[in-house]
């Protein structure tokens, strides 16, 4: 199942702010992605 | 909590998905400057981002939901036992979250989404899924 456009292209932050493109973190490889119920 | 678990269950699989040439990465939801309190806390072994505004759980397909069922205090009463422990919620506290396997340019092989706090996926589960990905018999 292909990740949805609007997936492909949304951002996340990293821990100093800037936007990475989602596509970004899976670009090098199988990635395993895990969502946190969140920080804490 | 149980995100404090979840980590550190995925985290100490780090080099074996490594060795099947993947990688792991983390998403939470509060600021960035919540990441950074998360990370001096515990250290992790892989990338981690934030998505403050929940769009990317959203559009990944992952839940909120409300309260804490009875599954969620049994869940919790076994991360405890492994000596997790809860800590001051930063980010949504009903948002759940899940486990993806993306495999380049954007194909998901492999989703778990969390039905209440605590039912994460066992790491078993994900990599047997990242090892059937790599054409790798377990």
């Amino acid at each position: 199942m292909a990740v949805s456009p609007e997936l492909a292209a949304a951002t996340v932050l990293d821990p100093d702010g800037r936007a990475v493109p989602l596509t970004a973190l899976w670009a090098e490889g199988p990635t395993v992605v895990l969502f946190l119920r969140h920080f804490g | 909590m149980f995100c404090r678990e979840q980590v550190a269950r995925f985290g100490a699989h780090r080099d074996e998905v490594a060795s099947l040439g993947g990688s792991i990465v983390a998403i939470g939801n509060g600021t960035p400057a919540m990441a950074q309190g998360f990370l001096r806390q515990f250290p992790l072994p892989f990338r981690v981002f934030t998505d403050p505004s929940r769009q990317v759980y959203a559009l990944a397909g992952m839940r909120r939901t409300f309260g804490l069922g009875l599954r969620s205090l049994v869940a919790g009463r076994q991360a405890m036992k492994e000596g997790h422990r809860q800590g001051k919620t930063q980010g949504d506290p009903w948002q759940q979250g899940g486990v993806l396997i993306v495999v380049p340019p954007g194909e998901v092989v492999f989703e778990h989404v969390d039905q209440f706090a605590g039912d994460s996926a066992a790491p078993d589960e994900v990599l047997t899924a990242l090892r059937a990905v790599v054409g790798q018999a377990p």
